[in-house]
Parts: C-alpha cells; structure tokens; sequence
C-alpha cells in the first residue's frame, strides 16, 4: 500500500503543525502489522487524538476500507484539523469525522462512554517544563510546541487519556499509544493494569536518539 | 455526541448541544449495513429528531423518536438511518450551549470546541 498523499500541505503548514516523523512512521508499522488482528475485533467505532497532518488516520482509513470503520479524528490545532480533513479527502476517504478540539473533552461520555473500538494516541511526548504544553490559538509559537511537549516526564497528556481508558475502550476495543523511555512505559502499564487494562509492547525501536515504544492497550478479560 | 464544557452551564443543559446550521450538505457515503445495524441502537433518537428539526430538515425526513421494531430487516428505516447520521454534514454553522448561548464555530464542517484560557478559568 502506498503512503497517504500529503502533497497538499506546505512547508509553512509544517511550522505550525507536526511533520510525520519517525515516531508516525513506526506508528503506521505497528497499525500495518496489526491490521488482520484488529479487523477480527470487527471495529466500527476508531478515533485518533492528534491527528497533525492526518498521515496516520489516512493510513489507518485505508488499511480499514471497505470495513464497517468510522473514523473520528480529534486536533487541538485549528490548522490541524482542516489539514486533517483536506488529507482524508485527498486520500479518497469519506467515512469520517474531524473535530477540533482538546483531547476527548466535549464529548459526552456518559452517554457515549465505551464506544471506541480502535483508539490511536501519538501524544506529545517529550520531557519538557509543564508550561509548555499549553496550546494557545492566538500564539502560533504554541502551536508546535504543544505538539512534542508533554510536561512533567512527558507525560502529562498521555495521563489524562489513561485516566479516561476505562470510559473510552468499548467491550473488545483496543488502543495503540506510543510512548518513549522516559515515558517509563511499565509504569504506564502498572497504571493500567490496576485501571483492568494489559499492556502490550508491539514495537520498540531505537530512533534518533530515543527508545520508541508502540503499546498496545486491551481489556483484561 | 458532543455536549457544553463552558463551566457556568448547569449540568442538564450541557446536552446536546443545539444546532445552528447555515450551509448543509448531503453527500454520498459507502452504506455498511453492519454498522448502521450495530450504531442504530447507541443513538438517542428523540434528540437526533430534534437535530433534524433544528436544522430544517424534519419535514424532509420523517423519523419518530424510537426505532422500529426489527430495524435490522428494515432496509428503508436503515438506508434512512445512514443518510441522516452520515451523509448529512453541516458545513457552516454553530453549535450553541443551551445552558450559557455560548456558541461553537462549524467551518468546513470542523466544529471548534476549543474553550478559551478564561473559559478554563
């Protein structure tokens, strides 16, 4: 299968917005090999927080046409979103949805809790001092900033979405979050584990300096 | 599915959100039964009737607010139920909170759901 067409997006776009990167590849990798496993699990429900470009949801679409998935894609970044929605398109894509907003936050889980089959997180996930994570609309230099940072171990956003898990994960779902060293990856799968989750490495690989981690997130039967 | 964040609205206005749609468009989308059949029963439909009624469209399309009875054998409710979940799209418009009017932004169909930092506050 080729590479999504991303052609569209320009070099200035890139400023504002993430450019897949190694991490986005290893991550398209993970989703290729896993695919046979996940359709089994029959998925109609998938939903990416972070979509940057769109590259993986597109990825991810087309491992998945003609299948039952609906994608929703999330993007705290305005520009990301529209890039997202322009990406999906170009690609021949139509089963999906592009929502601009902060992680899952306007969506009403109480009502629409455990509806996720296939839920997709490159988070930001650098190391960074906590301020930095804000994503600011009216200051572009936040922008890409709150692309990579992730606070506190860089962790502080992947936190917020291990803390929902259990209200997003529908019955046979499954989560792919990828997740570096400094991550503390077992920590994170200590957490789930009490939260009724397994945990599951299904790549690891050293890139340009940083152990990347693809983990895969299940119930616990 | 998307309910108010604004902090002042009371809990029981925060859904759902009431719809503002200034430019609507119904396109075409692949129909899998399966799904339909599988997403059918997760829909609040009363308030899916009321999304139709906001946006103009309840006269066009005629639904109550329950399912009828073996939906998944019923090939018109279920070709019915794909065009108004999936193919029709708000371009342009707003979701409004019902709780506080605050109002979110539809452009190319990407609602903006974006508190601001006061709104954070």
């Amino acid at each position: 299968m080729e590479d999504p067409d991303i052609s569209h997006i320009t070099e200035s776009n890139f400023q504002k917005i993430y450019s897949p990167s190694e991490d986005t590849f290893l991550l398209c990798d993970a989703l290729t090999d896993e695919a046979e496993g996940i359709k089994e699990r029959n998925p109609k429900i998938g939903v990416e927080i972070g979509t940057g470009s769109g590259y993986v949801l597109a990825h991810v679409s087309r491992l998945f046409k003609n299948t039952d998935l609906f994608v929703f894609g999330i993007d705290i970044n305005p520009l990301a979103a529209k890039l997202t929605s322009k990406t999906l398109t170009q690609n021949g894509i139509s089963r999906y949805e592009v929502i601009n907003c902060n992680l899952l936050n306007p969506f009403a889980l109480d009502r629409f809790g455990s509806m996720i089959d296939l839920l997709i997180f490159n988070p930001p996930y650098v190391p960074t001092e906590s301020k930095e994570i804000q994503f600011n609309p009216k200051d572009e230099e936040t922008w890409i900033t709150s692309s990579f940072a992730g606070g506190l171990n860089g962790m502080e956003i992947t936190q917020k979405l291990i803390n929902q898990m259990d209200q997003l994960l529908s019955p046979h779902g499954v989560c792919y979050l990828i997740a570096i060293h400094e991550n503390n990856p077992h920590q994170i799968a200590n957490d789930l584990a009490e939260k009724g989750f397994r945990t599951i490495v299904v790549k690891k690989k050293r890139l340009r300096g940083e152990l990347l981690y693809v983990l895969k997130i299940i119930r616990k039967k | 599915m998307l309910e108010s964040q604004v902090k002042t609205c009371p809990e029981e206005k925060r859904f759902p959100l009431k719809i503002v749609a200034t430019e609507i468009e119904e396109t075409e989308i692949e129909f899998q039964r399966s799904f339909i059949i599988n997403i059918i029963p997760k829909i609040d439909w009363g308030v899916l009737r009321g999304a139709l009624e906001e946006m103009g469209l309840s006269e066009k399309y005629e639904i109550g607010s329950k399912v009828p009875e073996n939906y998944e054998e019923d090939e018109t409710f279920l070709q019915l139920a794909h065009h108004i979940l999936l193919e029709i799209e708000i371009i342009t418009g707003k979701f409004v909170c019902r709780g506080t009017g605050r109002e979110f932004p539809i452009e190319n169909k990407i609602a903006n759901m974006l508190l601001t930092s006061e709104e954070l506050n």
